[in-house]
């Protein structure tokens, strides 16, 4: 029986050698198209509107289709001192890069829907005035929050990087640890948003993309626990979940054309009356 | 007392100016300014003023007689909102 390394960073060579790089494309190339149906059509829906803080969705599911790519490519050169902890690097860093990016298009939605208020400055009473001296003072401190949220996946691995120029397996299995802890923040973060705001428009009926979100955040879970105790179940577990969140996003997304054929149903049924 | 009205997003305006067109030409076969206002619950002179614009963007054309007819580029475009809106919906945005 072979003792399995303690600090294992891609999770893929937990496998059987024989089939680990065969599971892992397949994998791959699942998740990079479905990562990239959600960017595309995100970011046609930017394109489309100008809305700036559509932006973060599409950016961030491009870099969480590059960081599977990099995780695969991290796999490929697992006998390769250098690239196998360079593509493993680059993987954490890209993916928690596109979390928080994901993120920041929820956390500018809510500053945008929070600012809609016009009120004239002369009619302001001294109480008025005070709630929105207190309000600023709220924003100034939820301004630099999106700030920490970038920096913190960024700032993170480079520390990593030039504290141990070499690649030190544990450090790094120990950063990809506190990194998914960092991701599953974000991603309870993203789901608590995308719930309220659905909630608020009475469109309760549409969880998917919030239960998209949970098994993505699953899907980090069940790497935390991968890094404890190199557990294959957990790892398999991981994957299950990364697609069905990502199968899940875009089935709503291809949901969202369906809508078209409806109203020109209802036009008809109106000229009918 | 005064009701305030929201501010609709100027997309949101044309999709709604472009919606009336299309439906009023759906049920009457032809789309008058007078019915586009009724539908689109717009001031005239507003509504006007973005038939302007929309026709400068090959959205809309008018005819002599004061009927007004959507193109190709209107119809992509309230299927384009439609989209948009959906999402965004849809995502909790």
């Amino acid at each position: 029986m072979t003792v399995l390394d303690p600090n294992i960073l891609n999770p893929f060579t937990l496998l059987d050698p024989h089939i680990s790089h065969l599971i892992s494309l397949i994998i791959t190339i699942a998740s990079i198209s479905l990562s990239f149906i959600i960017s595309w059509h995100f970011f046609r829906s930017y394109r489309f509107s100008g809305f700036g803080y559509l932006l973060g969705l599409p950016v961030g599911f491009t870099f969480i289709a590059l960081s599977f790519l990099f995780e695969h490519l991290s796999l490929i050169y697992s006998n390769n001192d250098l690239a196998y902890p360079a593509f493993f690097w680059i993987q954490l860093a890209l993916q928690s890069e596109a979390l928080a990016l994901i993120a920041l298009s929820y956390r500018f939605k809510n500053n945008e829907d929070a600012g809609q208020y016009n009120i004239g400055d002369n009619l302001l009473t001294s109480t008025e005035r005070h709630q929105i001296k207190t309000s600023v003072k709220r924003d100034i401190l939820s301004s630099s929050l999106p700030m920490v949220m970038i920096a913190i996946p960024f700032i993170v691995p480079i520390s990593e990087l030039v504290s141990d120029p070499d690649f030190n397996y544990p450090a790094l299995a120990d950063m990809s640890f506190f990194m998914r802890l960092y991701n599953m923040a974000i991603f309870g973060y993203i789901f608590s948003s995308s719930v309220l705001s659905l909630i608020k428009a009475a469109n309760i009926r549409l969880l998917y993309i919030p239960a998209a979100f949970a098994f993505l955040w699953l899907e980090q879970y069940s790497l935390t626990i991968t890094y404890f105790d190199n557990s294959i179940v957990a790892f398999i577990g991981s994957l299950i979940a990364r697609l069905a969140g990502l199968t899940l996003f875009v089935y709503v997304v291809y949901n969202v054309t369906s809508k078209q054929r409806r109203r020109k149903i209802e036009i008809e049924a109106r000229k009918k009356t | 007392m005064k009701l305030k009205q929201e501010r609709r997003h100027k997309l949101q305006l044309f999709n709604a100016i472009l919606c009336a067109i299309e439906e009023d030409i759906t049920i009457n076969k032809t789309a008058r300014p007078t019915r586009i206002q009724h539908y689109s619950r717009l001031s005239y002179d507003k509504m006007m003023n973005h038939f302007i614009e929309l026709e400068q963007k090959g959205m809309i054309y008018r005819t002599g007689d004061g009927l007004v007819s959507i193109t190709n580029k209107g119809k992509k475009f309230i299927k384009q909102y439609d989209e948009l809106i959906s999402l965004i919906e849809n995502v909790g945005l």
